[in-house]
């Protein structure tokens, strides 16, 4: 079969991309937008404390257990692994600084955003975008109400309250069972381990790792907000969304977390 | 004296197109103060944009809409806010809030405006469920209800706060017959006894009919013709007729539609 010859090159393939690219610098102009919004509101107070108390509940106590089940699993595989291979040169009793470290700066702070963030950030989305398609959206805004400082400022203040809470969480109990875990498979006494700990993680440590918790809680929730005000096309379309900020939320929390540990080092933190 | 515009509502030539598709095109259409317009458009013909358009949840491409002698694209946010609170919208699904109770609903506007206490507003609350016959049913949530009965209750909201003009989008559909004509006839008292001036689009030839006093054709992004409710229903224009028979609303044997068209001159005549 004879090929087709190209249509008009590089500029008509360039052409038949616009319509993509336009509505790509549509929703990245929407969700700056959106952020200067929020900021300027969270500039002006006062908030609606019951929304966001109401919202804590949702997005923080509701996220408790996921974000401790993922600390438990992920820091005693960690002691797992650093034990063993520390073993082989004799290193495995500091096993209790490096473990308590990286917990602490960001395993603890990423993977809480990842899973209980995945959790918020989907819940977030749905919710809005049904309001979206159902219009409650628009009969919020027909009755001089303003969207954004409803339902989007009470879900970002909770999502910078919640996760940094969510992530001390899954600190403590994260470094108990790899305490355990190092006494179990490495022989590493609890004492040894917990003293390491203390001696080793700095408060730089913890306030690096918190910083960048309540960052993320933030990122996530005005992602989430921004992909459920605009949501169209019916239940197909709310699901697009809540899957989309799945994937945009978890990207957004491993790029950023990149930036934020190098400018964190850039400052010896 | 009065120096207030007859029309309340004016667009002039309003053109918006969405993704290069025009839905309107240099629409022109008057509703004066008072009177209940019905637009008959079919489906995606713009209808609810043009409702949108009105309340500004929508901006035209081209064109003015005035409300009451002011042009509504040109007003700062806190000029809109008082427009918005002397109209109201009644959407296609009902939008009650699905988090809050029927009484947290038809509150929610009063609430927005403030002015009002407590005690105030739990009257106004219950007068207007009284007023759909939901009376007693404040704590019940938007889930429990019917298609019909979340409409009542949506309308109880767009009535809560006083408003001058309400905007129907669709207000029958998704309805059984019987519940329909039952929120047509909602809607004629209503507009009776509050004394608004109502706009309702509509694809429902019988809704429209039952519920206007002039009936506004939009077809092609354009009003074609704007027509009194009995004109509508007894010109001999092909235009008409073919949309008569297409919705077998030829004068029933028993003179109902006739009934109908009698009882909206009569309505007419009243103000």
């Amino acid at each position: 079969m004879r090929r087709l010859p190209p249509q008009g090159g590089w500029f008509h393939a360039l052409a038949a991309r616009a319509p993509r690219a336009a509505a790509a610098l549509d929703s990245m102009g929407g969700f700056a937008a959106l952020v200067t919004g929020v900021a300027g509101r969270l500039a002006r107070r006062p908030f609606e404390l019951s929304a966001v108390v109401a919202q804590l509940e949702t997005i923080g106590v509701r996220s408790v257990s996921v974000s401790m089940l993922t600390a438990i699993f992920s820091c005693m595989v960690v002691t797992i692994q650093f034990t063993a291979q520390m073993a082989r040169f004799g290193a495995q009793d500091y096993v209790g600084e490096v473990v308590s470290v990286s917990q602490v700066r960001e395993l603890g702070p990423v993977l809480t955003a990842l899973i209980a963030g995945g959790r918020i950030g989907a819940g977030i989305t749905a919710e809005l975008g049904s309001m979206k398609v159902t219009e409650q959206i628009d009969a919020i805004r027909s009755m001089g109400a303003d969207p954004v400082r409803k339902l989007v400022i009470p879900r970002v203040i909770a999502g910078i309250v919640a996760m940094p809470i969510l992530t001390i969480a899954a600190n403590v109990v994260g470094i108990a069972s790899a305490m355990l875990m190092a006494r179990l498979q490495g022989g590493v006494a609890l004492a040894r381990f917990y003293h390491a700990s203390v001696r080793e993680v700095t408060t730089a440590d913890v306030l690096g790792g918190l910083g960048k918790a309540a960052f993320f809680g933030a990122l996530i929730t005005v992602i989430a907000c921004h992909q459920g005000l605009s949501a169209d096309g019916g239940t197909t379309g709310v699901g697009r969304a809540t899957t989309g900020t799945v994937v945009l939320a978890s990207l957004a929390t491993l790029v950023s977390d990149f930036a934020f540990t190098k400018v964190l080092l850039l400052f010896g933190v | 004296m009065d120096t207030s515009p007859v029309n309340i509502l004016e667009l002039e030539a309003v053109t918006k197109a969405f993704h290069g598709r025009t839905v309107l095109d240099a629409l022109s259409l008057s509703v004066r103060r008072g009177e209940a317009m019905a637009v008959l458009g079919s489906s995606g013909s713009g209808k609810s944009v043009l409702l949108k358009l009105l309340i500004r949840l929508l901006e035209p491409d081209a064109g003015s809409i005035t409300f009451d002698g002011r042009d509504v694209a040109l007003l700062p946010d806190d000029a809109l806010d008082t427009v918005r609170a002397r109209m109201s919208m009644l959407f296609q699904g009902g939008a009650l809030f699905d988090s809050m109770t029927v009484g947290e609903n038809v509150a929610y506007p009063l609430h927005v405006r403030g002015g009002l206490n407590e005690d105030a507003t739990a009257a106004r609350v219950h007068d207007r469920l009284t007023l759909v016959g939901l009376a007693g049913s404040e704590a019940r949530m938007p889930a429990e209800l019917s298609g019909g009965m979340r409409k009542r209750v949506a309308l109880a909201r767009a009535i809560a706060g006083n408003p001058e003009v309400i905007l129907y989008d669709e207000p029958t559909t998704g309805l059984d017959p019987l519940g329909a004509r039952r929120i047509d006839a909602l809607i004629r008292s209503l507009q009776r006894r509050l004394g608004v001036t109502s706009l309702v689009v509509t694809h429902d030839l019988a809704s429209a009919c039952s519920i206007a006093d002039r009936i506004a054709l939009l077809r092609d992004g354009r009003i074609q013709m704007v027509v009194t409710t009995a004109e509508f229903l007894t010109s001999e224009q092909p235009e008409l007729r073919e949309l008569r028979a297409a919705a077998a609303l030829v004068p029933a044997a028993d003179g109902s539609e006739t009934r109908a068209a009698d009882d909206r001159q009569e309505a007419a005549h009243a103000f």
